[in-house]
């Protein structure tokens, strides 16, 4: 590896990493994935009836189920977003 | 069950590779940044996988697995939940962790906190988390190597605590990332295997799988919902846990540590969510085929309906559905494989702890020299290893959940309270810190014993003190809370003596 790989001693402060901690993006990232997640346990309180409706009449494919596949591909997206625009910001 | 050749053999083939990168990486573990953190030589991708691997526990896998079989819906709920702490990690923690640490959770907390008290109390929790986390590992492991190989437990339990001892030992942080490694791809192929063996009997159809599951399973079209986590506060605080939990894991901070910077680290967490993620979707075929294909399958199943040898076995009896002895074995060398390195994760995470927390932090406060700060990690390594095989056999008929669930919520009621505030509150003084961690670390562990996982079915009592399974919904807030009302109180004595900013 090129980098310069002893960073480790003592903080990171040299190699980019943010004193300032969480900005607006941080949060705004961190609020979209959990309200994905939230939304559906609230759905698992309140509302398990909802859950267990098939997404598409006479389908097995229930609210439930899609929405975890997509709480777990919201995930992985908004992750993938944040890590390229950051890492390309301190470029 | 007659011992599988297959197994043996892939599981002798992992040892002889493992133990072959723990000779070439024992050159490379002299000094302490290479013991801890690989001297930070991982690159994104490598420690992405290795993130991954320590994630994806064998307890995470039976434990998911089995819950699909038992509820079908409440598995992915389950394994969402546990997926939900990587944007806290990843979004807000990564950076600050970066900047702030540089090779344990305690060194994050004690940058600008140098008071020993605190090192202590990190040193204590990171060891108790850990030491629960790693029982429910060897418990599981145990079983599974008994009724595998036809080993006595404990024996089985020595075998693995001997193998994760050489890796920590001798190998350090360099080994550990590579069994890692080297494991996380076993598994995430195997995984492949199974979801394309299942898709492949039900003629590639996800309709077909579910159909046929609702069809078998008891409960019928129900297990297309969720069914077993009904009140809110119930369902809020298991998500707590888990999310929050995940960020307070003393093991997982150090993987911070071992890349070269902090874009690598975001792209190692990145790709690890990624990865997590794509396995817990093929985890949904795989968990509803167990149900299509094994409820009431009578080559895998008792005559009282339960799966033979215990509802761990789920994952194995597919493998076995699909692809006969061979992929049997192959799915339990995987299993063991994985057991062996996260394990070796855990005791690397608390010798560094014991050693660099503990030994040069607080008790030699810096004047020791690095070969003793090494031996005394070392030694370190033994006496976990040794103190969790005898706890594993003392603990061998316990649940698995049970002892996950409380090292989680134990993590999510202490280390990351106490981790958070130091983060993101200057105002955060030591004492608040020790006080509230210490009480969260405490009330998490004694809701758990009042609670209905062991105040009942153990003590016998009629009905629980504590309603919920995890205490995380009560323990979190009261930890935060302690934490900034005693640093409220200690600020001004404090104030006389730290610097104002650092």
């Amino acid at each position: 590896m090129l980098h310069d790989a002893v960073e480790v001693q003592g903080g990171d402060l040299k190699s980019g990493a943010n004193q300032k901690g969480p900005d607006a993006v941080s949060w705004i990232c961190t609020a979209v994935t959990l309200a994905g997640y939230l939304a559906l346990m609230l759905g698992v309180a309140y509302a398990p009836g909802m859950l267990s409706q098939p997404l598409i009449e006479g389908s097995l494919l229930t609210v439930g189920i899609a929405g975890g596949v997509f709480a777990i591909l919201l995930l992985i997206v908004v992750s993938a977003v944040y890590t390229h625009w950051r890492n390309a910001g301190e470029r | 069950m007659p011992i599988n050749i297959t197994a043996v053999v892939m599981f002798f083939i992992f040892v002889a590779i493992t133990l072959g990168i723990t000779y070439w990486a024992s050159s490379r573990s002299q000094s302490r940044s290479q013991f801890y953190a690989a001297s930070g030589g991982l690159t994104g991708w490598q420690n992405g996988i290795a993130f991954t691997g320590e994630f994806l526990s064998a307890a995470t896998i039976l434990g998911i697995t089995a819950l699909y079989y038992a509820g079908g819906f409440d598995g992915l709920i389950y394994a969402i939940g546990a997926l939900m702490g990587w944007p806290v990690i990843l979004f807000l923690l990564s950076d600050k962790l970066r900047a702030m640490g540089k090779f344990t959770l305690t060194d994050v907390l004690s940058y600008r906190l140098k008071e020993p008290s605190l090192r202590v109390f990190a040193t204590v929790a990171t060891v108790v988390v850990l030491l629960l986390y790693m029982v429910a590992q060897l418990v599981g492991a145990g079983a599974l190597v008994e009724l595998l190989f036809g080993i006595d437990f404990f024996y089985a339990v020595c075998v693995i605590g001997v193998l994760m001892m050489i890796y920590v030992i001798f190998g350090g942080m360099v080994a550990t990332s590579w069994v890692q490694i080297i494991k996380c791809c076993f598994l995430l192929v195997l995984g492949c295997i199974l979801a394309f063996g299942v898709l492949a009997k039900f003629d590639f159809s996800i309709g077909k799988v579910l159909a046929t599951a609702v069809e078998k399973h008891p409960l019928g079209i129900k297990i297309l919902g969720p069914i077993s986590l009904s009140s809110p506060a119930a369902a809020i605080s298991a998500f707590l846990t888990q999310a929050v939990g995940l960020a307070g894991l003393p093991h997982l901070i150090m993987r911070f540590f071992t890349v070269p910077s902090v874009a690598e680290a975001r792209r190692s967490a990145n790709f690890a969510t990624a990865l997590i993620g794509l396995f817990y979707i093929l985890m949904i075929v795989i968990g509803f085929g167990a149900v299509a294909i094994l409820t009431g399958n009578p080559d895998y199943v008792g005559p009282t309906g339960a799966l033979r040898n215990g509802v761990n076995m789920a994952p194995l009896y597919l493998a076995h559905s699909i692809g006969g002895d061979l992929l049997l074995g192959i799915c339990a060398a995987a299993l063991f494989a994985t057991i062996l390195a996260v394990v070796a994760g855990l005791t690397l995470a608390v010798a560094a702890a014991v050693s660099h927390d503990l030994y040069a932090g607080v008790i030699k406060k810096g004047t020791q020299t690095e070969a003793q700060e090494m031996r005394v990690s070392r030694f370190a390594a033994v006496t976990f290893s040794v103190v969790s095989i005898l706890l594993s056999v003392a603990f061998r008929h316990e649940n698995i959940t049970f002892l996950v669930v409380t090292a989680l919520s134990i993590a999510a009621s202490s280390t990351f309270p106490v981790l958070f505030l130091t983060v993101f509150w200057r105002g955060t003084t030591a004492a608040g810190a020790v006080i509230g961690g210490s009480v969260g670390l405490v009330g998490a562990l004694a809701a758990i014993i009042l609670g209905p996982t062991v105040w009942v079915p153990v003590f016998g009592n009629a009905a629980p003190i504590f309603p919920y399974q995890y205490p995380t919904v009560v323990t979190l807030p009261l930890s935060l809370v302690l934490i900034v009302v005693v640093s409220l109180l200690s600020q001004k004595s404090a104030a006389a003596v730290a610097p104002a900013r650092p």
